[in-house]
Formats: structure tokens, sequence, C-alpha cells
């Protein structure tokens, strides 16, 4: 009758650690590189907030601003054949990558 | 046999990290997929305003159908848009699309009303009178006979000023109206549309409690039967319209919301209280103490041929939001005529092709075309007097949004109501 290992025991217990922590650290990277990352989202909300006030100042002039290191660089072309149309475009970059774009088309005021 | 009692602890330890290890899992999962759908509502959101902005757009042709366009030509925003003349005003729907995702508005349009004048006279070689406490603020587009202030019954002008604005020259006859938006207006009287082909969405009227349409839904005609000439004790609201052949008599307990009204004539009782467009051949007459919130359309469009005189007549005090409208194409001997009551409020726009009449004290915040001003007073008629009459072009709400039926320039197209 076999009596019980205590080596043959630390061993299976310890591949079996060996084997659940890779799957574990394995899985816990996968999130963290597939979640979306808080610089995006900030990067998106920023573009946003851009063309809202863009539409609302009624500034329809080609500009780049530079905030919390997201540089963000806003581009106003007419809108097909509509007179009265542009299309604002804002393109988030962060270290020359981009992080988000935006487009909007909006209406401009005709008394301008 | 073997003793495992540190496998059973590594079994243990193995199930609580798998557990931890499926929780996070699904954590992302679930973070992930709200994160998705927020930058699909995002952009759909932004897409929905864009098709807003093209809807809204000067150089926009309307299509009768939803027109589906791919806003940047990449195959990757598409946007379903329809817009429709909605009696005096427009109609206009969005709907954006992404997977199960979908976002859509409805909502009325007008345009600017940017004009400073408070009165337009057309110019009849007669001048205009003002006597009593008449108040005019705002530019006046008068006869080169110009305005002088008189007596009228003993009393004279008591203000100091005859018009609180510029004065310049009017000319024959009023603003034209925009031809393709009153043919539309008008295809929906009976005199006009063709009989032998129903019109789009016509049904037959069932009278019931409410009867409501969503603006999301294609719209719903509904030719009233000879026997239900009165409209009372019933709710209707949304895409509808309503036609009668002969006189509609609408009491105070009906509520009308957003709907479109045609018939030869038109009564409304004493209180009736809503905000809708009426459209009558004769005459358009309203009772005592009504209240017609923004925006409300009220229009007698004469027939050519037509041996009476077409009318609009706002009850004793009233209140309109909106526009009065009289309209003749061709001069006939009977011009048309509104008749504003004793203690009413316009405002907004009136315009007559023809004569307007006002009880005073009437107040207008807004602006006022005519041929010319009748009063009737002791068995005297009076032509192109104003007496106690308030109309000031300064008080009219900066929000206010005109109807495409009148030919502007730079008329600047706006979101006047949200539609349900």
């Amino acid at each position: 009758m076999l009596k019980a290992s205590t080596l043959l025991e630390v061993i299976v217990a310890m591949v079996i650690i060996l084997v659940i922590f890779t799957l574990a650290i394995g899985i816990s990277s996968n999130v963290l590189i597939a979640s979306p990352s808080i610089k995006k989202q900030q990067a998106q909300a920023m573009a946003d907030g851009l063309i809202a006030s863009s539409i609302s100042e009624e500034n329809w002039n080609d500009e780049q601003m530079t905030k919390d290191d997201i540089v963000l660089e806003k581009t106003v072309l007419p809108y097909g054949s509509y007179s009265d149309l542009v299309v604002i475009t804002v393109t988030a970059t962060q270290q020359g990558k981009q992080l988000s774009q935006l487009r909007q088309v909006a209406k401009k005021s005709c008394h301008e | 046999m073997i003793k495992a009692a540190a496998l059973h602890i590594v079994i243990i330890i193995a199930l609580v990290i798998a557990i931890i290890s499926a929780s996070l899992l699904s954590v992302a999962f679930f973070y992930r997929l709200g994160q998705q759908q927020k930058a699909r509502m995002d952009r759909l959101g932004s897409n929905l305003k864009s098709g807003t902005a093209i809807l809204l757009s000067a150089n926009y042709e309307a299509a009768d159908t939803l027109a589906v366009r791919d806003l940047f030509e990449e195959g990757t925003d598409s946007v379903l848009l329809f817009q429709q003349q909605w009696g005096a005003f427009t109609m206009n729907t969005v709907r954006v699309f992404q997977q199960q995702d979908t976002l859509q508005h409805s909502f009325l349009s007008g345009g600017s009303f940017t004009n400073t004048a408070a009165i337009y006279l057309a110019d009849e070689d007669r001048p205009l009178s003002v006597s009593g406490s008449t108040q005019i603020t705002g530019d006046g587009e008068l006869p080169k006979s110009g305005l002088k202030q008189s007596y009228i019954d003993g009393k004279p002008y008591v203000g100091k000023e005859l018009i609180k604005g510029k004065i310049t020259s009017s000319s024959r006859t009023l603003p034209d109206l925009q031809e393709t938006v009153l043919k539309t207006l008008l295809e929906y009287f009976p005199d006009t549309a063709k009989e032998s082909k129903p019109m789009p969405g016509e049904q037959e009227w069932k009278p019931r409690d409410s009867v409501a349409n969503s603006f999301y839904q294609p719209q719903q005609v509904h030719r009233l039967k000879p026997s239900h000439q009165l409209l009372s004790g019933i709710t209707i609201k949304g895409h509808i319209v309503l036609i009668s052949d002969t006189t509609l008599t609408i009491a105070s307990d009906a509520k009308l919301e957003d709907v479109l009204v045609y018939a030869p004539a038109i009564i409304i009782k004493d209180g009736f209280k809503g905000s809708c467009q009426l459209f009558a051949r004769d005459s358009i007459v309203t009772g005592k103490n009504c209240d017609f919130s923004y925006p409300s359309f009220a229009g007698v469009f004469k027939p050519a041929g037509s041996k009476i005189q077409a009318k609009i007549s706002l009850g004793e005090g009233s209140h309109f939001s909106g526009i009065l409208l009289s309209y003749e194409k061709e001069r006939s001997d009977l011009q048309t005529l509104i008749a504003i009551g004793k203690n009413s409020m316009v405002k907004g726009e009136v315009v007559a092709t023809g004569f307007i009449s006002m009880e005073a004290p009437v107040t207008v915040y807004g602006k006022v075309y005519a041929k010319r001003f009748i009063m009737q007073r002791s068995g005297v008629r009076y032509e192109n007097y104003l007496v106690d009459v308030i109309i000031n072009r300064t008080l009219l709400s900066k929000y206010y949004l005109s109807s495409p039926l009148f030919k502007r320039a730079d008329q600047d197209k706006h979101i006047l109501r949200w539609l349900k």
C-alpha cells in the first residue's frame, strides 16, 4: 500500500498553482489591455466639448489646443454643396498617437 | 491511498482564483459592453445633430419620403431624413441607427423673424391716422402720405410720438406668399382636392374620446361626415389632418394639439384652449375668451370667384399666439377681413390681404400687415384709423419663429417645437 508522499503532493500542488496563476495573470492582463483607456475616454469627452463650444460660439476657424498632454486639432470644412453647413472634425492625439476622432455637421447662421 | 491534504488546499485556492478570474472577466465584459454602447450612443447623438443641421439648411430639398443619407460618404454613418410641410410650418424627422440602437427625433421648424417693423400698411394713397392711446412701437412701413394724428369722437392722440421707430415706404400690395407652400396648403381643401384620389393616410372618421397619432408615424387624414360636424369632448393630437366638407364647430371641451383642420367655415366655441392650425375658405369665427397657444395658425383662403367676404373673427378677450392670415389671390369687391375683438391679444403676425378691424382696446405683440384698417364708430366707418390699439414689435419673443409661407430674405430655419 502506497503511503502519502509529501514530495509528490507538493509537486502536484505546485503544478496546479502554477497553471492557475498563469491563467489568472493572462486573463487579468488581457482585461487590462482590452478595456478602453481612461485617456481615450477623456480625449473623446474633450473633442465632444470642443465641437459643442464651437457650435454655440459659432467659431468656424481651424484650431489646435493642448490640454493634459492631449492635443486637439479642429478642422472646419464646407459640407457638400450646402453653403450654410460645415463639417467640424476634431482629432485628439497623445504623443502622435490618435486617441479619438469626432465629426459633426453644423449649421452656420445665415446672417454671417 | 494518497493522503492529499495539501492538494485539497491547493484545489480550494485554485477554485477561489478561478472564481476571481471569472468575475474579473465578467466585469470586464460588461464594462466593455457598456463602453461600446456609450460610444455608439455618442456617435448616434452626434449624427442626430448632424441630420438636424442638414434639415435646417436653407439648401435642403425636402423629399416626401424618408431620404437615406450617408453623412460622410464613408458608409459608416447613415441617417434617415424626412421633411414635410405641416400646415404653415415644417415638420422634420431624423432617425439614426447602428446595430440595435436607434435614436430619432421629430420637430417643427420655422423661419427667424428679424423684420423690425411693427406695421405694414399698403399704399392706397391714404395716410394712417392714430388717435386715443394708440402706441406703435417698432418701425413702420407706411404709405407715402404718411402718419398723422387725429380726433375721433372728440378724443385727440394722447401719446408723444406717433411711432417709436423709423418710417419707410410701403408698396401698393402686400408682400407675396411662397407659391409652393401655398399650393401644398390648399391641396387639402375639399374643393381643390382630387376627389377620385384619396389623400395619403386617409381613413374613415370614427368618433372616439381621443385620437392620437405620433409624428414618427405616417400622417392620418380623417374626412368628417356631415353627421360629425361638432367636435366635442374629444382629444385629438399629433400627425392628424381633419377635413370637413361643411361648416365645422369645435366645442370648448375639445382638445386639439398640433393637428390641421380644413373646412369651408370653422366655428370655435367660447373658452376653447389649444394649439392647432385652422384653414377655411369662408370664415373662422372664434368665441369669447379663447386661448390659442403657440404655434397656432388661422387662415382663410378665399377662392377666386367667391362672392362672400372671407373673414377671421377673433372673439372678445381671446389670446392668439401665432399667425392670423386672410388671403385672396386677386383683389375682389368684398376684400377679406380679420376682425380682432375687444380686449384681445395677438402675439405673432396678423396678415390681411384686405381689411383689419380692431375693436379697442386690442394689443398685438408682433407685426400687422393690412391693405386697410377699418373701424366702425357711431354708425360711421373710418378707414385707416387706429384708436386705442397697442402694436409692439419689440415685445414679441426673440424666440418667435415665422412661417415659410412668407417670402423673406435671410430666413434662417430653427427648431420651433419638439414633437412626439
